[in-house]
């Protein structure tokens, strides 16, 4: 096959005229591209901007805000970090930097008023001291960014202020409290906050009872979450418990307090020995009292034990009768020894242990005096004697008498 | 009158035991075995005792009363039974003891005639009855009762019982109507020297060692007992 020279010219004109088509309308595509307005951040704005091409403050864009605390209450300080990168391929100036808002205070001291450059692809963080002494709700202060030559970057914060409390309260307590016995008193602290609070310190603040452990700390609450605060309470004396939680919402110090009012009263519950038959009698040169002792409580009486009290004298062999265990409903005789140089009436008095050791004492007047009562001095009367000898004197004349009268012829 | 007559016999029969129980007894041996009359004075004493036996028996009664239902009554009966039986007993026990004694004595007379005598010679224990009954009821109001309110611990029992027995009263009762027993046990042993002479027919000697013996130990013991407390012989102290 034979070509014509005319016609592989005409074809290479063709084809150098169809590149350099192609290459205006890629070059027009890229410049209409170029010329074009771009927003990245949704927020920034290119007033002033006339060049076909996007000047480099426009690669400026907000990456991250961060608030602390997450919510405000009111009154709550707080800090809000806006973090800027330059994702551009220029560094570029920012002149100033700044937040506002008509409700939510600035009281930052440090200022972003001559910031400097940010190279491309660097971040730089701008963070603000704010105060939110507002009532609550979502409000919405402005970081504004200010560029060297020209142009501005606005960016809306939300803010939100709500008052959710921390709640303290009393999950479970005894029914009454005894002097000297340890109880377990159950708090619960639940966080209804919509942001996490942290170091919480939990502690009770009284001198008359020993509390264990002095204090419970949370390093971390969880919005929504509740702990139980188990704490031992050995009252001395009646008193009000002032249970405070104290943590911190951001960097602001906040506490709720709990009052638990202790009063003694008698468990209903607990051993209960009764004493009674009482019955003294002379034993020997010294004075015995026995009784019984019914535990008519509904809980064990441990370590038993029955005593005569000061200003009575015990003596052996009964100085102290031990007892034992005493069940619920069971009883126990007793008896004790004491010595007639005791007062009529003694305290007789019975002690016991509950389950944690504390001991119990109970006492009963026991009126000895009818057994102190020298023998026969009550009833020393000589008359019955005095009956006995005339009739043992019958008896004997009666019975001399035949022997007499038989001698006689 | 045939009812006053005998009755009038009765008492010259008493009067005479008493008083000249050796020309009784003489009399007595000639005439039937009776033990009709015997048993009367017997049964008079014993009626008596268990007078007494019901007055201390309430006093132990009244100790357990609160313990349960009954527990009161049934020492109080169980006490006058006791008291009765125990002087009829004591009537057996007694003539076959002078019986059995008198035998190394070579005493011929029967059982029966021995019982008969003895018999009258509990004259002097109605007498001794009613006096320690007329103590009784002049010491036992005086008595403190201590209460016993479970039998389930034997120590609250022997505590209260023994408180009972160092009541100065119940003490003073107690060494009254000993001593009271032991004179007329005395006029009673007088009376039954003479008739275990004649229902055994041994002589006047050997019939006061048949009687002497056993009732001078027997006072000597209760004496004994309740003056110098010798607890392992069951005294108080």
């Amino acid at each position: 096959m034979k070509i014509n020279p005319k016609e592989s010219l005409l074809d290479e004109r063709r084809s150098l005229l169809k590149i350099l088509i192609t290459l205006m309308v890629i070059s027009s595509m890229a410049f209409g591209a170029l010329a074009a307005t771009t927003d990245t951040s949704g927020s920034i704005s290119t007033t002033g901007s006339t060049s076909p091409a996007s000047p480099a403050y426009t690669q400026v864009t907000v990456s991250d805000v961060t608030l602390d605390p997450g919510t405000f209450a009111t009154g709550d300080k707080g800090t809000i970090t806006v973090v800027v990168q330059n994702t551009g391929t220029q560094s570029v100036t920012i002149r100033r930097a700044t937040l506002y808002d008509s409700n939510i205070a600035l009281v930052s001291t440090t200022t972003y008023d001559s910031v400097g450059s940010i190279g491309a692809g660097n971040k730089m963080p701008f963070t603000f001291t704010v105060k939110a002494d507002v009532p609550e709700g979502i409000y919405y202060p402005v970081f504004s960014l200010e560029f060297q030559d020209t142009g501005f970057l606005r960016y809306p914060v939300k803010a939100e202020v709500k008052n959710s409390p921390v709640v303290l309260s009393i999950t479970d307590k005894p029914d009454t409290f005894v002097p000297g016995k340890k109880s377990v008193v159950t708090l619960s602290l639940s966080n209804l906050r919509t942001n996490a609070i942290k170091n919480v310190i939990v502690s009770p603040n009284t001198s008359d009872a020993e509390i264990i452990p002095q204090n419970i700390v949370i390093n971390n609450l969880n919005p929504g979450q509740t702990v139980n605060l188990p704490f031992n309470i050995t009252p001395k004396t009646p008193t009000d418990i002032e249970f405070t939680a104290v943590y911190l919402n951001g960097p602001n110090t906040h506490q709720v307090g709990l009052l638990l009012p202790v009063r003694f009263n008698n468990d209903k519950t607990q051993a209960d020995p009764v004493i009674s038959n009482i019955v003294s009698a002379p034993d020997g040169s010294n004075i015995r009292i026995t009784g019984d002792v019914t535990n008519s409580g509904l809980q064990d009486a441990k370590s038993v034990t029955v005593a005569a009290g000061s200003p009575a004298i015990p003596v052996d062999p009964f100085k102290v009768y031990a007892v034992g265990l005493l069940k619920p409903d069971d009883f126990s005789s007793f008896e004790l020894t004491v010595s007639p140089e005791s007062p009529d009436t003694v305290p007789v008095i019975v002690s016991y242990k509950d389950q944690d050791g504390n001991v119990y004492t109970r006492s009963i007047a026991a009126d000895i005096s009818l057994a102190k009562t020298p023998k026969g001095n009550s009833t020393t009367s000589y008359v019955p004697w005095i009956i006995v000898g005339i009739i043992a004197i019958v008896v004997g004349l009666a019975i001399g008498y035949q022997y007499i009268r038989k001698k006689k012829p | 009158m045939r009812y006053v007559d005998n009755l009038v016999s009765m008492i010259q029969n008493i009067i005479s035991v008493l008083i000249h129980p050796d020309e009784f007894f003489q009399e007595k041996i000639k005439s039937e075995e009776n033990l009709k009359i015997p048993f009367l004075f017997v049964a008079i004493a014993g009626v008596i005792g268990a007078v007494y036996g019901y007055e201390i028996g309430s006093l132990t009664g009244r100790m357990f009363a609160a313990a349960g239902a009954g527990v009161g009554e049934l020492v109080a009966v169980s006490s006058v039974v006791g008291a009765f039986i125990g002087v009829i007993a004591f009537w057996l026990i007694g003539s076959l003891i002078f019986f059995l004694l008198s035998i190394a004595f070579k005493g011929t007379g029967g059982f029966t005639r021995t019982l008969e005598c003895v018999g009258y010679g509990f004259i002097p224990q109605i007498f001794g009855s009613l006096v320690t009954l007329i103590m009784a009821l002049y010491y036992l109001p005086m008595v403190q009762v201590p209460v016993v309110r479970s039998f389930t611990d034997a120590a609250v029992l022997q505590n209260a019982v023994s408180g009972l027995m160092h009541d100065s009263a119940m003490l003073e009762l107690t060494k009254v109507s000993v001593v009271i027993a032991a004179i007329f046990l005395l006029w009673s042993a007088n009376i039954w020297i003479h008739a275990i002479r004649y229902s055994r027919n041994i002589s006047i000697k050997h019939a006061a060692v048949t009687v002497l013996l056993p009732v001078i130990v027997y006072i000597i013991y209760t004496l004994f007992v309740t003056f110098a407390g010798f607890s392992a012989l069951g005294g108080f102290k």
